[in-house]
């Protein structure tokens, strides 16, 4: 079959780590370093999705983290097929951020698939967020991957999940 | 509106400068047909036309073709900012990059800084929240460590009171006994094993009961004006006979400068010093034990020296720890509390205690303590205490009144003050000895603190109000009784623990009675 395109927005809090799961998703790199992000940052990859060797490319615009959008980063996620939301597992807070911006997304640009990463799960002794919070958020539905961008855990998973459901849509099966 | 042809004419140029303009047309097939500008200042060297512009510009994948849309600060995979323009142009497409590299360092910059300011803020509140979890942590840890505390001593009070009862009538009978002219020697003996045995028990129950007592902070320092020389005679008489036993030489002496009196805490000086002395006849088994007494200017020095087997010097450092014993003190009786009692005590009263000692040549322990002299009456202070525990004059002929519901602590107390010579009569509650004491006007009342009917402090107070002035000493084997406040707020004039030693008293109820000019 002949591969698809779809744009991915890349969508959270400020140092949560987004450009670090892009690098290791299309690099399989990580940097210790910290380096904001400005404005917005787009990497391509493509990804198989299934045994009959079908693929997607994926359009990853990776956004300045905030809490809140601005009219203006609402148009870098304009036209965006699905997102990946990330929070970082040892700031409580940026959950709840993460949710503020899908919210913001849907209300914008209606519902769009999505999975949540639960990042920097390999900073053990800082993590604030208990088992019982990643059940309650699968328990209502939100496809949730603890994932670390240094070590690549679950990254590769968490994001073939959303290209194969972006996939499925763009191919209407 | 149109700008003069100058102004168009610099903006023109500022444009051309600052903002590096590459206009690129593309197909609706993403084909680049047309380009003008620097491509080189955009990090998209080597285009050339017909080129897929998606291949370097990934954006423009999936976006409206029939609206004008911007994009700022967009970065290129070669690392170049851009603001990105695309504009519809007939059936094509412009794609306008303007230069955004000064703009993207400096908003990183700043950005760059605010974003770490936030998680260096968050971490922060983070700790202050760990802090003050932990804080709240401990303050409930403490709460409950000082119910425990509280329970603890409610325990000791019950406890002390529950051994030190039985104690003064085995250790008084087995006294008594033991001064029996016909005893059989064998059974005095006995009569003897029993006394060590019951004089060992009591002073472990003592120092188990001082040292939970002063864990739990339960050991408040009173100071009161004290005659430190009849303080140290009541010592002699208590600790003569155990070194005469040993036949050890036993000398307590205080130099000539050494104030009459002294305001110190008397009765946790005198524990102090009967540890000391305690331990120094326990272990010495020839020779002496001696108690020297100095004063230096605000300071109460006391040094007891034996001729006992010293101290090794690995133990010195440890002596003063709970229930550490030496080398060689494992197989003598002992909780090892003696040492670390004093230490504390010493320490609650702001002084200090020293050790001198090496195996083979004895040991002297000194005490220093801050005390501050007294003017009073000049009493002999020829140096040398009577250790023979002589009383005597005209006190023992008074009436004595005891007032007391064990009927084995009366026949005790009434055997030993008779032999000594007063005429004694009992009362087995508080109301009796009221009624008893109104109509017989003893000269003096021992009065136990806990008796039916009318408890201890009630029957002083009635006596107090009803005009009975003659001393009323207080019997107690309750700890949290045993301050000179409770007493005298009571109406008491003095107190003893029990179990007491008959020499202290005797001395007690002769120094009550010659106070009240009998």
């Amino acid at each position: 079959m002949m591969g698809v395109t779809a744009k991915v927005s890349l969508v959270g809090d400020f140092a949560v780590g987004k450009t670090s799961t892009v690098t290791r998703f299309v690099d399989d790199s990580f940097s210790e370093s910290y380096l904001t992000t400005v404005g917005v940052k787009i990497d391509t990859k493509e990804v198989v999705v299934d045994e009959a060797d079908s693929r997607i490319k994926l359009i990853i615009w990776d956004i300045a983290g905030k809490g809140r959008f601005s009219d203006t980063d609402m148009n870098y996620v304009r036209g965006s097929s699905g997102y990946l939301l990330v929070a970082d597992g040892t700031r409580r807070e940026t959950l709840d951020s993460a949710f503020h911006l899908r919210d913001q997304i849907e209300e914008t640009h209606g519902s769009l698939p999505y999975v949540l990463f639960l990042n920097k799960s390999d900073l053990e002794e800082s993590w604030e967020l208990s088992e019982a919070v990643i059940s309650g958020l699968r328990a209502n539905g939100v496809s949730t991957y603890v994932t670390s961008a240094k070590t690549g855990d679950n990254v590769q998973a968490g994001i073939k999940e959303l290209a194969e459901t972006l996939h499925r849509r763009a191919v209407g099966s | 509106m149109r700008f003069p042809a100058a102004v168009q004419a610099y903006l023109d140029d500022w444009v051309q400068n600052d903002a590096k303009p590459l206009c690129c047309r593309i197909s609706r097939a993403y084909t680049l047909k047309e380009m003008h500008g620097d491509p080189s200042s955009h990090g998209l060297d080597g285009l050339s036309l017909g080129d897929d512009l998606r291949a370097v510009a990934p954006f423009l994948e999936d976006f409206q073709w029939g609206t004008n849309v911007v994009l700022p600060l967009v970065s290129s995979v070669a690392g170049f900012a851009s603001h990105v323009h695309l504009i519809p142009y007939g059936e094509d497409r412009l794609v306008i990059y303007l230069d955004a590299r000064e703009e993207f360092a400096n908003k990183q910059q700043s950005q760059q800084a605010t974003n770490e300011a936030r998680l260096l803020n968050y971490r922060q509140n983070r700790l202050l929240e760990e802090l003050i979890d932990a804080k709240a942590e401990l303050d409930g840890r403490r709460r409950e460590a000082e119910e425990n505390s509280r329970r603890k001593s409610e325990f000791i009070a019950s406890m002390s009171h529950e051994f030190r009862t039985p104690l003064t009538a085995v250790i008084g009978y087995t006294r008594l006994m033991r001064k029996q002219s016909d005893l059989d020697p064998a059974l005095g003996e006995k009569v003897k094993a029993v006394e060590r045995a019951s004089d060992h028990l009591l002073s472990l129950v003592e120092n188990l009961l001082d040292q939970a007592r002063l864990e739990v902070g339960g050991v408040k320092i009173r100071h009161t004006v004290t005659d430190i020389r009849r303080m140290l005679e009541d010592l002699s008489m208590i600790l003569a006979p155990l070194a005469a036993e040993k036949g050890l030489c036993f000398e307590i002496t205080a130099d000539g400068n050494v104030p009459s009196f002294i305001e110190i805490d008397e009765l946790r000086f005198r524990q102090i010093l009967l540890n000391l002395l305690g331990n120094a006849i326990k272990f010495t088994e020839s020779g002496s034990v001696t108690l020297s007494v100095a004063w230096d200017d605000g300071s109460l020095n006391a040094t007891v020296e034996d001729t006992g087997p010293g101290i090794p010097k690995a133990d010195q450092e440890r002596i003063f720890e709970a229930f550490h014993r030496a080398e060689g003190a494992v197989r003598r009786p002992g909780a090892g509390l003696g040492l670390t009692i004093a230490l504390t005590l010493a320490e609650l009263m702001g002084g200090e205690i020293q050790i001198r000692s090496s195996v083979g040549s004895g040991t002297a322990v000194s005490v220093g303590l801050p005390a501050e002299a007294i003017r009073g009456p000049v009493v002999d202070d020829s140096g040398l205490l009577k250790s023979d525990g002589e009383v005597g004059g005209r006190a023992q002929t008074a009436h004595i009144l005891i007032a007391e519901d064990d009927d084995e602590i009366v026949r005790l107390v009434t055997l030993h003050l008779e032999g000594a010579g007063y005429r004694v009569s009992a009362a087995s509650n508080g109301r009796q000895a009221v009624d008893s004491a109104l109509a017989e006007s003893p000269d003096l009342i021992v009065m136990d603190i806990s008796m039916p009917v009318l408890d201890g402090p009630e029957a002083a107070r009635e006596l107090r109000d009803q005009g009975y002035t003659g001393p009323i000493l207080a019997l107690t084997g309750s700890e949290l009784v045993e301050t000179p406040e409770f007493a005298l707020g009571c109406g008491f004039t003095d107190y003893i623990k029990k179990p007491f030693h008959v020499p202290e008293l005797l001395s007690t109820l002769v120094r009550m009675l010659l106070a009240a000019r009998f």
